[in-house]
């Protein structure tokens, strides 16, 4: 377990080079997978799904409530172009690594992020990048194409976590304003954070994104040792970006911590539900290849 | 103190390793980073409590049984503040524990204890260190000295009697506290003899003897910072007291006074309490005695002395006012023309009374009284050869004897010479005189009076009264002539004694009153009607006589007082003695009479206290062994039970802890998240 440290850049571990573990990764992912993961009114009936407040009427199916006394919603496949916009936590929080983990959080992130633009853009599918906070980072517009791949990569790789402290809420106010102007109806919006240190206003600023039928996907990236508290013995705990200190027992504390951790995960899942979203845990610890296909069967209203 | 016992008591240093154990084991809590740190709930309380023991009981146990263990270690032989006897031979030992119960061993200790309880428990300490075999006696050394208990193995009996054992106020005898302790253990077989003495020894020196003394109470033996009323005496309207002071630091901003006496001590309490207490006598900054004078503002037994401010002992600090009339008044009717010496003066009674420095107050009579209120303030009444007595005379004296006095008539020419309405009842019948040529007295029958007779035989006398035939007959003939005829008879008259001399105080019929017999007879009536009327003052410790008949009752300031049988030899009636020991103000009721008396402290009890360091030197080199104790088996002991309760700490603790094979809750939803 590192000690406190508060120095600048980002500990790759075993996932560097990113370029190669991304392609890796996405090459794992099955095949054809690509089919559009957009569903909604098209040239090609895509299913039936359960209606929620908001939908269309014009795509209620009337039969289904006849024979069912249920009311459906007819869907269709596009040919349309669907746009991969990933947003990614580069807060402070997100260098975090302890042992078990195969590197920080946000080294992770940058990888599950990587394999999704190269699948996405094998697909044809163009991909727009944009962070919450971190040093050194650049955000892309969407773009496809076999370039686009690398100067994803390249702006993966170059972000650095920003310095301790929390996030600015006008930051946050000013990514989920550019988002919803550059991504158009159906795109799939994808969020790479640890969901730890984020402003209160994230959740409900984050779930407005889910109007014009986009689809929300939040990746909860934990370092393995926030997700079991693996812990013991006295502890002196520290938060990475707030600087709040506590003083427990990790015995003692084990049990309310996963509770309140769950409680977090609930939350968060129970209002992207609501806005037609997923969200997917995962820790840095885990197959990254499991975890994208968790994230593509999510985007694809698939139980994951 | 040895290597070795160093050693081991070093060992003493391991009851610090549990504790180190402790601290290795329960590791530090540092600063770590956590992102999620504002999900951990805090428990504070709980995160402390791993830095403490765990179990304080069972670190306890365990490090006093390592002291315990460095202590047997160390050596058997371990010195400690318990008084204990030292084995040097093995063999049994025969011990006279003399206790101090004098009023100096009231004195407070500066722990604030006082000496004799600090000296009552070095004598349990002694007896708990006794064996079977063993001999105890157990003297008090308050005057006078007494033996309370004679050598004996019976250690329970020792215990009771140290457990009847109280301070009093009595004088300092430990000489002869000494010598009756040694003399309790001279006849036994003991081979190892001690005498242990519990004193401040602030008394007369220790005599030498085979028998060693120690004194191993050294923190007993620092001078008491006191001082005293020996005594106030009413003289007409003011008061003199007699102050001892110890040290003259003593006297530091302290003052006599006078204050309503308290009801324990006085008839008259209250009665003065209105009335304003009179100025106040500052003491002198001096050690020693100095007498003080203040104004009696009424009634002497309405008030009693008092010094201000406080002092080591402060019981001595007051004391009730004696009238002057405390003194014993003896009436004295007696010719001067025949009854003095030639070259004029007092008559001879009065010189030889003068002579016996005694507390009297000597009151020359005209004629014999026949007024009983005349008689009132004498305690006893000589007549010398007095012409006859009338009835009033004589219905007075009877009546006056009756109530415990004591009364003697020198029977001589004059007496004879008595007209018949002038009787001499009740001393005795008509009396003859007659011109004799006996040689003298007999010497053997005088020997209860006087050891030393010899002279009495050739007293040559120029007539004698012939008392055969005259006296009545319940009168015991107490000496007779070298004939064999009476010469001094004794009877009792009620509680008082009437005595009867067949020869007249006069020189010119005999040199009698000249001799030292004489002198001893007068002694001998002042003692009888001192015994028989009591002391009007005394000091602590001094015995008080009653007759053994009728109804008595002495109550003090600690309540009332029981009487003892005493029957000191065969010519002396049974009498009952009470030995007051407090300092105050007693009532003695005696057959319907009631009589005050004042029991004062003995200045030389204070005046000893005042040069107690010279007798510091009295302490043997033995009494430093005498602070040795083995505590191996006590040691022991207490390891052994410390062992136990260990176990069962152990045993009730895993008792009480949650079983393994249920993992707690945390545990289970963590292995059920996994699978």
């Amino acid at each position: 377990m590192p000690e406190l440290n508060l120095s600048k850049g980002l500990d790759w571990g075993e996932l560097s080079p990113l370029r190669l573990t991304a392609r890796t990764v996405a090459d794992g992912v099955y095949a054809g997978l690509h089919r559009s993961p957009r569903k909604g009114a098209g040239i090609e009936f895509g299913g039936h799904r359960e209606y929620v407040p908001g939908d269309d009427l014009r795509w209620l199916d009337h039969r289904a409530l006849m024979r069912h006394g249920r009311l459906m919603i007819k869907e269709f496949e596009t040919e349309t172009d669907r746009v991969l916009r990933l947003i990614v936590d580069a807060s402070a929080s997100m260098g975090f690594r302890s042992e078990r983990a195969k590197g920080a959080k946000l080294a992770f992130a940058s990888l599950l992020a990587a394999a999704l633009a190269r699948i996405a853009i094998g697909a044809g599918d163009p991909v727009a990048v944009e962070w919450l906070g971190g040093d050194g980072v650049r955000s892309l517009p969407a773009m496809g194409g076999r370039e686009a791949f690398e100067r994803i990569v390249g702006s993966l790789e170059q972000a650095e976590p920003s310095d301790p402290g929390p996030m600015d809420t006008a930051e946050l106010e000013r990514v989920i304003a550019s988002v919803a102007r550059h991504t158009r109806r159906g795109a799939v919006v994808v969020l790479f954070s640890d969901l730890l240190d984020l402003p209160v206003e994230a959740l409900d600023q984050f779930t407005t994104l889910g109007a014009q039928r986009r689809t929300l996907i939040v990746v909860q990236v934990l370092d393995p040792l926030e997700a079991d508290f693996s812990l013991s013995g006295p502890l002196r705990l520290r938060a990475t970006e707030t600087r709040y200190l506590v003083e427990t027992d990790a015995e003692t504390a084990r049990d309310g911590y996963l509770a309140a951790l769950a409680k977090l995960q609930e939350t968060w899942r129970q209002r992207l539900v609501g806005r037609r979203g997923r969200l997917v845990v995962c820790n840095s610890a885990d197959n990254p290849v499991d975890v994208v296909r968790a994230i593509i069967r999510a985007a694809e209203g698939r139980p994951g | 103190m040895s290597f070795l016992v160093l050693s081991a008591l070093a060992i003493a240093a391991l009851v610090v390793a549990p504790l180190l154990a402790h601290l290795l084991r329960r590791g530090r809590a540092e600063e770590r980073e956590f992102p999620a740190a504002k999900l951990v709930p805090t428990s504070p309380p709980v995160a402390r409590q791993r830095t403490r023991l765990e179990d304080r009981a069972l670190f306890g146990i365990r490090a006093a049984m390592i002291l315990l263990l460095a202590l047997l270690g160390a050596t058997p032989f371990v010195r400690c503040s318990r008084l204990a006897l030292d084995r040097s031979s093995g063999a049994s030992v025969a011990l006279a524990i003399v206790v101090d119960d004098s009023g100096s061993m009231r004195a407070k200790l500066p722990g604030g204890e006082r000496r004799f309880e600090k000296a009552l428990a070095g004598a349990e300490e002694l007896l708990d260190s006794t064996r079977e075999g063993d001999a105890v006696a157990i003297v008090a050394a308050g005057s006078p000295a007494r033996l309370l208990l004679a050598a004996t193995t019976d250690l329970s009996l020792a215990r009771e009697t140290l457990a009847k054992l109280h301070p009093t106020d009595r004088d300092t005898d430990l000489s002869g506290a000494t010598q009756l302790a040694r003399s309790a253990l001279e006849r036994l077989p003991h081979t190892d003899k001690r005498v242990v003495l519990l004193s401040d020894l602030a008394g007369d020196p220790i005599p030498e003897g085979k028998i060693p003394v120690i004194a191993p109470l050294n923190e007993l033996k620092k001078p008491a910072n006191d001082c005293g009323l020996v005594g106030a005496i009413a003289r007409g309207n003011t008061v003199s007291a007699q102050v001892v002071c110890s040290e003259a630091s003593a006297t530091t901003g302290r003052e006599l006074r006078l204050r309503p006496a308290t009801p324990a001590l006085g008839p008259s309490a209250g009665k003065a309490a209105s009335e304003a207490p009179p100025k106040a006598a500052p003491l002198a900054s001096q050690t020693g005695s100095q007498e003080l004078t203040l104004e009696l503002p009424s009634d002497v037994n309405g008030w009693e002395a008092f010094i201000t401010g406080s002092d080591d002992l402060p019981e001595n600090d007051a004391c009730p006012i004696s009238p002057k009339a405390a003194a014993m008044g003896v009436g004295v009717l007696s010719d001067a023309t025949r009854s003095s010496t030639v070259t004029g003066g007092p008559t001879l009674v009065e010189h030889a009374l003068s002579a016996l420095d005694a507390d009297l107050s000597v009151q020359p009579l005209a004629l014999a009284p026949d007024d009983p209120k005349e008689l009132d303030g004498l305690r006893a009444l000589i007549l010398d050869d007095p012409a006859g007595l009338s009835p009033e005379a004589r219905s007075a004296i009877k009546k006056w004897l009756e109530r415990g006095r004591v009364a003697v008539l020198f029977a001589g020419p004059a007496a004879a010479r008595a007209q018949l309405a002038s009787k001499l009842d009740p001393f005795l019948d008509a009396v003859r005189w007659e011109g004799t040529d006996v040689a003298g007295l007999d010497a053997t029958s005088l020997a209860w009076l006087i050891s030393d007779g010899s002279g009495l035989d050739q007293l040559a006398p120029k007539g004698r009264a012939v008392l055969e035939g005259a006296l009545p007959g319940d009168a015991e003939v107490l000496a007779r002539w070298s004939d064999g005829r009476p010469f001094m008879a004794r009877r009792n008259v009620g509680r008082g004694q009437a005595y009867v001399v067949g020869l007249p105080i006069s020189a010119e019929q005999s040199d009698f009153a000249l001799r030292p017999a004489f002198l001893a007879l007068l002694d001998h009536l002042l003692q009888q009607a001192e015994r028989l009327g009591g002391p009007a003052r005394t000091t602590a410790g001094v015995a008080w006589l009653f007759p053994a008949s009728g109804e008595l009752k002495v109550t003090g300031p600690g309540g009332e007082l029981e009487a003892d049988l005493d029957s000191p030899d065969e010519s002396q009636p049974a009498t009952r003695r009470v030995t007051p020991d407090r300092l105050g103000r007693y009532r003695v009721d005696q057959s319907g009479e009631a009589t005050h008396r004042i029991v004062s402290l003995s200045a030389d009890e204070l005046r000893r206290r005042a040069e107690a360091t010279a007798q510091t030197s009295l302490a043997s080199p033995e009494s430093t062994q005498a602070s040795r104790i083995d505590v191996s088996p006590h040691v022991a002991f207490a390891l052994l039970a410390l062992l136990t309760l260990e176990l069962f700490v152990r045993i009730w603790r895993r008792a009480r802890e949650p079983s393994d094979a249920e993992p707690p809750a945390s545990r289970r939803a963590s292995d059920a998240a996994k699978a």
